[in-house]
């Protein structure tokens, strides 16, 4: 069975005006998926829909068999991690250790176990040291970082990323290249960023004003310059004939 | 800008300071912050001698939790100007001018009073731990999720102004604060988007299993440590609400002087 899985997703925020178009999407246990498009193709929402952020779609969303209705988000959310785009939105506590321990306090763990649980997030992560660090005082990849041990701490089975390499420096991007190949959770990571999308993603989704124009192997996807130009996109730079710049 | 960034920190700092220095239950501490704004609530308005005993209170918990009272004025002088301009008005109201002024001292003193002793409760407990000890006595828990949130959308709102105002500052240089034409736009905008960041700090907190209370650990807190704090400090503002302090050291003073001659 797979740990996700969409068919016939239809969305609209408002009347009239469609944002997600018969979306059908299979996400097997421990694999990870890209999902790529132009600005606005519905990448964000398409997530959001998986957490239950927005529950008035139509057609059919499960998580980890479960579909993703009211009554069933208690236990979807438990189990699914979401990286919000913007680290402050994620990050709302005073210091790191205690935004990463939010989670499994709500969730009623005992303090001996949030805080192994938070110690082994962080540590995931490395970021350990800074762990009573105050969170205004964190750089924007350090954010980044303390972002994913919040969700990590709470030990997901899925984590769904948006836009996380978005203003990160090339250090810190790679720093999170490497994490993202070491977690071994289904991850669902929307991004821009085509080249950390190559060096994660095995398989890749391609959205384009709310439809899914392709799916399939990312290397297969990512070197089609064709394709990837008709829909407001360009080919990773690796993939970049460099002389045309020069 | 620098204010702004000080204001957001002191903030995070005294969420900080107040989850690591606690160990009597936030139960204690927000039933005697109770009980003394009753007590001071309660002195008729022309007894300023007994509620002037009062500020007794606040000088022993600034003094026990290193409260510095130059902090204190600066973080809440606005609302003392409101207290001091509510209680201006009141010699207009009373039946002679020397005892609307008297009134109107005692209102301004108890506004002090009640703003300061919550002052000093917020600083040391902590929004997380006072909605604690809300929940425990039985408060709505719609009321006390909507206190928490206000908290963080206070530090949302404060973010969102100082990322507004540097991108005008920097469009704007040599001019002294916002020009009125842009007041309403920027007003209107930092609503907005704060609005829409503190929907999205909200859903984050959705996320990972909030349910309308922050969790506290009970086990940290030390009960007999609670029960002697709230004992104590009862019993001392009772007595301060019955003897008026500063009269009965007047006449001792005087009476030591006497016996002096």
């Amino acid at each position: 069975m797979a740990d996700i899985e969409l068919r016939g997703v239809n969305f609209s925020y408002q009347k009239g005006r469609q944002v997600l178009h018969d979306i059908n999407i299979s996400v097997e246990h421990g694999k990870t998926i890209g999902l790529i498009g132009a600005n606005g193709a519905g990448k964000s929402t398409l997530l959001k829909l998986l957490v239950g952020l927005i529950t008035d779609y139509e057609g059919i969303i499960e998580v980890l068999g479960q579909p993703v209705e009211k009554k069933n988000l208690s236990d979807i959310r438990k189990k699914t991690g979401y990286v919000f785009q913007d680290s402050d939105s994620q990050l709302f506590m005073s210091t790191v250790y205690e935004d990463v321990a939010f989670g499994p306090r709500n969730y009623g763990y005992s303090e001996e176990i949030v805080q192994k649980k938070v110690m082994e997030a962080l540590c995931k992560v490395h970021i350990e040291n800074l762990k009573d660090r105050q969170i205004y005082r964190m750089s924007g990849g350090q954010k980044k970082l303390a972002s994913i041990a919040t969700i990590l701490s709470m030990e997901p089975e899925i984590v769904l990323f948006d836009e996380p390499t978005i203003a990160l420096d090339p250090k810190n991007r790679r720093n999170l290249i490497g994490i993202l190949n070491s977690m071994p959770e289904t991850k669902i990571i929307a991004s821009h960023d085509l080249d950390m999308i190559l060096d994660t993603c095995e398989e890749t989704v391609l959205l384009s004003e709310g439809r899914i124009v392709c799916q399939g192997k990312t290397k297969d996807i990512l070197k089609n310059k064709e394709l990837l130009e008709k829909h407001d996109m360009e080919l990773p730079l690796c993939m970049q004939d460099r002389r045309t710049n020069e | 800008m620098a204010k702004i960034d000080k204001a957001i920190k002191d903030i995070h700092t005294a969420d900080n300071t107040s989850e690591r220095n606690n160990s009597v239950h936030p139960v204690s501490w927000l039933l005697v912050t109770i009980i003394y704004i009753i007590a001071v609530v309660s002195f008729q308005k022309y007894n300023i001698a007994g509620l002037a005993g009062m500020v007794l209170y606040i000088l022993i918990q600034c003094m026990w939790h290193e409260i510095s009272i130059k902090d204190m004025i600066k973080r809440i002088w606005p609302v003392f100007l409101l207290t001091v301009l509510v209680g201006i008005a009141n010699p207009l109201f009373d039946r002679t001018v020397s005892a609307g002024v008297l009134s109107m001292a005692t209102l301004i003193l108890k506004g002090i009073f009640c703003v300061t002793a919550s002052y000093i409760l917020f600083t040391h407990m902590g929004i997380r731990q006072i909605c604690y000890a809300l929940r425990i006595l039985h408060f709505p828990k719609e009321l006390v999720t909507i206190l928490l949130l206000m908290h963080r959308y206070l530090i949302v709102l404060l973010k969102e102004l100082e990322r507004m105002q540097l991108a005008y500052k920097l469009r704007a240089p040599g001019q002294r604060g916002l020009h009125f034409k842009t007041w309403g736009s920027f007003v209107g905008l930092l609503l907005l988007r704060s609005i829409d960041r503190a929907g999205e700090v909200y859903d984050s907190m959705q996320l990972r299993g909030f349910n309308g209370t922050f969790q506290v650990f009970p086990e940290r807190y030390n009960t007999v440590r609670s029960v002697a704090y709230a004992a104590v400090w009862c019993i001392a503002i009772l007595a301060l609400r019955i003897f008026p302090v500063f009269e009965m050291m007047e006449a001792a003073i005087w009476r030591i002087l006497n016996l002096g001659v």
